[in-house]
């Protein structure tokens, strides 16, 4: 269970100019579901999953995940345990290879033996198609196998989140699609908890629920 | 980690090794001088002790030595207390002293050429000395003959002169040599009483003087009649009262040199010249040299600090994203300082490792050719360059450390960075 309790954040646009960019944003979202966050640009939706991915600090209002304020993890921990983050630009290290690329994340933190590791990505590899390419860098590889392995990167340390900013947005849609359909079917094998951010319709109708912000507040 | 850290610095290859070619220059001079400088004083030093043994003094009348012993300005208190003439009552008196082993006296005489009988051309300008010296003496690189002692009526001519002449020192031995003022020399003033004088001589051996100017040697007795008759004097006796033999060539015992020095200066107010002081004057040479090498080489390792801490921020603003994803999927603030600390001591062990490469390189191509021309010049080398491998071990080491301490400040604005910032960044 994630529950957010009023969350606010403003930005110091100059001197004068303060934007709101949460304004007592409380929601509550139940292990394994499947969450979409739209709205128009600006409207909050990167300001909310910063802080949800533990990137953004400097809020007021909780947020509890499993009924632990977020704060009260150590960072780098939560961002390696807890969530795992997929960008809209994959953005995947071009120096290194694609399974390289999915362990990253353990390579920072001794999240599981190395026995395990290896058997998670052998797992994770199989799983997204990425079998052969393993061994490829990113500059050798198409934008839905790029996506397919920042999913697995984001999935290698089992976290219990997976946060998803635009992840079709640099997509032609029939790959687009695919994506999304695999990470509908990831949500439920691996039991996460899928949250979105996307302007995709197709995407936020299949979606458990949705948050829709403006201007910083719930517009449900 | 590491393996990704070493996948950002082997990105940009040309640059991380133009920026690591500052390191390079500087390893290349200090270890110049660690493997090259030290040997080559050793070097000295040991040509020296082969002449000079730590427990023997040359001792001088004149100031003739002043600019190897470096004693300094000539002043005025030092005109005023004239030396003693070095005669046989100082040569009694100095006997007398219980830690003494032996002496030899030196007599130079200067002006002078000689000639060859068979052949017309004479030997110019030549440097000679009359010496109680044995052939077996270690001042002599090489000798050939087998006497002992310089005889009344005999010679040693040094290998210039059988070189001079085109013969072996087998072929010169048993000829003829006559000795006769240079009508062309510089370092004495013309005298009526040296027209028309001539000696004669029978070549006995051959010696090779090393790095000395020495062309002939002549038993005690003819250098004095030489000296004694060229300068008008009634004969050897008086010559020697007068002017007094020119250095003398002391053995003391072992660790009675500094009482021997101080005893002839209080005494007698001699120059003294021992093997200290030739290894000083050479410590300090080398010394000079090997500051003003040290110096490039800090200095090079100062700039080559800078091309480090300048490509590292470079490629802060090129990986500035990379550094966002990686803290956003979980690198803490330390292990991106580590990463790019682990960037900067890659270049700085690259070009350790590339100097010390450099370095071994024309060691192994140059050292035989430097030995030859040490050997040419008249030392005793067998090799010049020493590569030690521990040394190159802790240069590498000093090389990682000086890329590491480049690196901390690039390092430490990496980690700094905002993670939503860097993420933005494009």
């Amino acid at each position: 269970m994630i529950k957010a309790q009023d969350l606010r954040k403003e930005y110091k646009q100059n001197k004068k100019v303060t934007v709101k960019a949460l304004d007592g944003v409380t929601f509550e979202i139940p292990d394994s579901s499947t969450v979409a966050i739209v709205g128009p640009s600006g409207s909050g939706k990167s300001t909310l999953l910063n802080i949800l991915g533990g990137l953004d600090t400097d809020y007021s209002g909780e947020i509890l995940v499993n009924g632990k304020n977020i704060k009260d993890y150590n960072t780098n921990d939560y961002r390696r345990k807890v969530v795992g983050t997929i960008f809209q630009q994959f953005n995947l290290v071009p120096s290194l290879t694609v399974a390289e690329n999915i362990m990253l994340p353990i390579s920072f933190g001794k999240q599981m033996s190395s026995f395990e590791a290896e058997n998670r990505l052998a797992h994770l590899l199989d799983r997204l198609g990425l079998k052969d390419r393993a061994k490829h860098t990113p500059a050798e590889l198409s934008g839905g196998q790029s996506q397919r392995v920042a999913i697995a990167r984001a999935l290698i340390s089992k976290p219990q989140i997976i946060l998803a900013d635009e992840p079709t947005g640099n997509l032609d849609s029939k790959t687009g699609n695919e994506i999304v359909e695999l990470l509908f079917e990831l949500n439920k094998e691996e039991g996460t908890t899928l949250i979105i951010v996307t302007h995709d319709p197709e995407l936020f109708k299949n979606v458990d629920f949705s948050i829709h912000l403006k201007d910083g507040k719930i517009n449900n | 980690m590491f393996k990704y850290a070493l996948s950002l610095v082997l990105r940009r290859k040309l640059r991380t090794i133009l920026t690591s070619l500052g390191i390079t220059i500087a390893v290349f001079l200090i270890s110049f001088i660690i493997f090259g400088m030290q040997d080559l004083q050793g070097l000295l030093v040991d040509q020296f002790n082969s002449i000079l043994k730590p427990n023997q003094v040359i001792v001088t009348q004149g100031g003739a030595l002043n600019m190897f012993t470096g004693s300094g300005d000539q002043t005025y208190d030092q005109q005023d207390e004239k030396p003693v003439v070095m005669n046989e009552e100082v040569l009694t008196k100095i006997k007398g002293l219980d830690y003494v082993k032996e002496i030899s006296r030196m007599t130079v005489i200067s002006g002078m050429q000689m000639t060859l009988k068979e052949k017309k051309v004479p030997y110019p300008q030549a440097f000679m000395a009359g010496w109680d010296v044995k052939s077996d003496n270690s001042y002599f690189a090489e000798f050939t003959g087998d006497v002992v002692d310089t005889e009344k009526g005999k010679i040693w001519v040094s290998t210039a002169v059988t070189k001079f002449y085109k013969q072996s020192p087998e072929e010169i031995i048993g000829k003829t040599i006559i000795l006769e003022p240079s009508p062309s020399s510089l370092l004495s003033n013309r005298s009526k009483s040296i027209i028309g004088k001539k000696f004669e001589y029978t070549i006995t051996g051959v010696f090779d003087p090393g790095q000395d100017r020495n062309d002939a040697v002549l038993h005690m007795d003819d250098s004095l009649t030489v000296l004694s008759s060229l300068g008008g004097f009634k004969n050897n006796e008086e010559y020697v009262k007068e002017i007094g033999y020119d250095n003398l060539y002391v053995t003391t015992e072992n660790d009675r040199v500094g009482d021997f020095k101080e005893f002839v200066k209080d005494e007698f107010r001699y120059e003294t010249f021992t093997a200290d002081d030739v290894i000083s004057i050479l410590g300090s040479i080398t010394q000079g040299l090997t500051i003003a090498l040290v110096m490039f080489g800090l200095v090079s390792a100062l700039v080559a600090s800078i091309g480090i801490i300048n490509t590292m921020i470079m490629s802060i603003y090129e990986q500035t994203k990379e550094i966002g994803i990686i803290k956003a999927i979980g690198a803490s603030d330390t292990q991106v300082l580590v990463i790019f600390l682990i960037q900067s001591g890659f270049i700085g062990m690259l070009g350790g490792v590339l100097g010390l490469v450099t370095i071994f390189l024309i060691m192994k191509g140059t050292d035989s050719l430097i030995v030859e021309q040490l050997n040419n010049a008249g030392f005793n080398a067998t090799t010049f360059f020493t590569f030690d491998w521990t040394i190159a071990l802790i240069i590498t080491g000093l090389s990682i450390l000086v890329g590491i301490v480049a690196g901390i400040y690039p390092a430490v604005r990496a980690a700094k960075l905002d993670p939503i910032k860097a993420l933005r960044y494009e």
